[in-house]
């Protein structure tokens, strides 16, 4: 039996994984830049999909479904981003006789409307961030101000299809209203194809915390201990960690029996993640929920010891759940996650794509790397740049944050910069190591900062030197002399000008 | 081979001669000298073992090693990967930053910092600018990156349009 992996970079590696280990095959999928990628070297076969832009490849459900057909694949795992949460999708699996690795086509179209979903988790007795309802990408301005006249300053605009931050904007005062709504809905458009969205007040310092469940199709759902995500920038997550920082038991059994009753409310199957906002005073609101797999899964894994995709895919194909809620619930250690992304974080968080010339990953007892990338693997301008995600796990939390500064300092990559400085400086805020942070902290402290994340000393600005005098030195021989075709530089340049 | 590399705000005068044998071939003695402070000039004899995309090198009196991802870029411009800290340095005067930075005459050139969509220029030629004001929105990565002024000024040219496909390092405005 064969897996389609509709996805790639890190995502279609963890997936893969987990396909082989319940010894089922995998087919990859790639566009015109990823011939050479990752997923697909470790897939046993690999289909093309069509050009780079991710609208004409990652995103074409008719070239996926026939790479399906041709390859004979019986089931299809959408990761997360691209189609993951596209009803249509899902349901055009199900009409070519797939398997489509998620929930229902009607679950996630009920789910995926970010206005739709706050009705029915009002309707099971959870409460929601006040809000409107979606507006057009084209409504009128006076339409706008009204609605953010409903819900008061400040607010949030988001996507209805949203996700990753995308198309999501914050309004201090009503001067940026109109702009930031253009802007919301323009982003959104490109990202999800849809420019519709909607505003929600600002909860003032809120942390963000999610409860992972999974259904099967026998009507069992299993909630697991939450995941801690406050620490954003620019509402897109960076560091995940489970459990949440000083969150109380009861809160913990409140938010995952909330999270059950909306997942029930909709006959929910396969994996998925409902999404809180934590007040000050610790009451909490739905927020959304995820129709997928998240990227953040790892830190769960990390300390329940349940491998959840593979449970995806076995719930998929027909299992009953057997795991014992009591067992999801209680942590076992602590767990954190850094997202790596391949951006410049001295310019900005500036994309950083390129050759990534090599990769030297941490290890050592309770470190995993998920990694869409390795030595020679490209990072291609066209997709997100989430390029690795270091998970680490520990007996306290305080363990686990001494073995994730001992992994940062570790994790080398070479070719593109990547957000690995800042983690190393992060990792040592006493905010941080503190726990004390909300969803604006980080934001918040980036705003004022100017200076690098990491200063260089004399000793390196001198090796840094050297290096590069010599690098242009040998590069100069090596170019004079044609006849050294056993040079590695000149076999290396060469390479360089075949890219 | 003498040559000027400017790095992290330094510059230093480094001048390389191959002094290996047959033995050890690619031994090479390095004079590094402070260019703000000539006298201060270290000499270091070290084992250069050059990898791809880099080299790590080893000094013959104190064994210490630099592992070095070194990567050539345009005009002149070097990508140095030493473990924990990325550092851009610039050989043989080639010091013109390619981008965002004040030249002594107070012009700023706004380029791309990597390939993508000019989605909205957010001035107009004259238009009088804050530092830290966005300018132009570039979409790359299905992320919109605002580009900011690093200093006041006037907008003295737009050498984009709104929906035009740029390059890494195109030009995109121009202020004073």
């Amino acid at each position: 039996m064969k897996v389609l992996v509709a996805n790639r970079g890190e995502i279609a590696v963890r997936i893969i994984r987990a396909c082989r280990a319940l010894g089922l095959g995998v087919v990859a999928v790639y566009s015109d830049c990823d011939r050479g990628a990752l997923h697909v070297r470790l897939a046993d076969e690999a289909h093309r999909l069509g050009p780079a832009p991710s609208t004409e490849s990652y995103l074409r459900i008719d070239a996926i479904i026939d790479a399906a057909r041709r390859s004979g694949a019986s089931l299809v795992h959408p990761g997360y981003g691209f189609l993951a949460e596209n009803p249509a999708f899902a349901d055009a699996c199900r009409q070519a006789g797939l398997t489509f690795v998620g929930p229902s086509a009607d679950a996630i179209a009920r789910m995926g409307g970010k206005t739709a979903a706050r009705e029915i988790a009002l309707g099971v007795g959870v409460p929601v961030v006040p809000g409107t309802p979606p507006f057009e990408a084209d409504a009128p301005e006076a339409e706008i101000v009204a609605a953010a006249e409903t819900v008061g300053y400040p607010l949030l605009i988001k996507a209805v299809a949203g996700g990753g931050g995308k198309g999501m904007r914050t309004v201090e005062w009503p001067g940026q209203l109109v702009d930031a709504a253009r802007r919301a809905a323009s982003e959104a458009q490109s990202a999800f194809g849809d420019g519709r969205c909607y505003m929600e007040r600002r909860l003032v310092e809120p942390r963000h915390v999610e409860i992972q469940l999974i259904g099967d199709h026998g009507g069992r759902i299993v909630p697991f201990v939450e995941r801690e995500c406050s620490i954003q920038r620019r509402h897109q997550k960076v560091v995940e960690e489970s459990p949440a920082v000083a969150l109380p038991h009861e809160t913990r059994h409140a938010m995952a029996d909330a999270a059950v009753r909306i997942a029930r409310a909709v006959g929910y199957t396969n994996a998925g993640t409902i999404e809180f906002l934590v007040d000050r005073d610790g009451s909490f609101y739905f927020l959304e929920m995820n129709t997928r797999l998240q990227v953040e899964h790892p830190v769960t894994e990390a300390v329940t010891g349940v491998d959840l995709v593979q449970w995806q895919l076995r719930v998929a194909l027909g299992e009953q759940l057997t795991l014992d809620p009591a067992r999801t619930l209680e942590p076992r250690g602590h767990a954190i996650e850094c997202r790596v992304y391949a951006e410049d974080p001295d310019r900005g968080f500036l994309p950083s794509p390129g050759l990534v010339t090599s990769v030297t990953v941490p290890s050592g007892p309770g470190v995993r790397d998920d990694r869409g990338v390795t030595d020679g693997d490209d990072v291609p301008v066209y997709y997100d740049p989430l390029i690795a995600k270091l998970t680490v796990w520990g007996e306290t939390r305080g363990a686990a944050i001494a073995r994730l500064r001992q992994a940062l300092d570790e994790y080398r990559v070479t070719g593109v910069h990547t957000t690995l400085p800042f983690f190393r400086w992060l990792v040592r805020q006493p905010a941080f190591v503190a726990g004390a942070v909300s969803t604006t902290y980080l934001d918040g402290v980036l705003a004022g900062r100017r200076e690098p994340f990491v200063q260089p000393t004399e000793q390196q600005l001198r090796d840094a030197a050297i290096a590069a005098a010599v690098a242009a030195w040998r590069a100069r021989a090596d170019t004079r002399t044609t006849s050294s075709g056993t040079s590695r530089w000149l076999l290396a340049a060469r390479k360089e000008q075949l890219r | 081979m003498t040559v000027d590399v400017e790095v992290g705000g330094r510059a230093f005068r480094v001048s390389l001669t191959r002094v290996g044998t047959a033995d050890a071939p690619d031994v090479v003695r390095i004079v590094l000298q402070p260019l703000d402070d000539p006298d201060a000039a270290d000499t270091r004899t070290m084992h250069v073992e050059p990898r791809a995309h880099g080299l790590t090198l080893i000094d013959t009196s104190d064994d210490r090693v630099i592992d070095a991802a070194v990567l050539a870029r345009p005009h002149g411009h070097w990508l140095v990967q030493l473990p924990g800290v990325d550092l851009s340095a610039t050989i043989d005067g080639r010091r013109r930053r390619e981008s965002g930075g004040t030249a002594a005459s107070g012009e700023q050139r706004i380029t791309a910092p990597m390939p993508g969509r000019v989605l909205r220029l957010l001035v107009a030629v004259g238009d009088t600018v804050a530092a830290g004001q966005a300018v132009v929105v570039i979409e790359a990565m299905k992320m919109e990156n605002a580009l900011t002024a690093e200093a006041a000024g006037v907008v003295r040219e737009i050498a984009v349009e709104e929906g035009m496909s740029v390059e890494a390092g195109r030009l995109l405005l121009r202020i004073e």
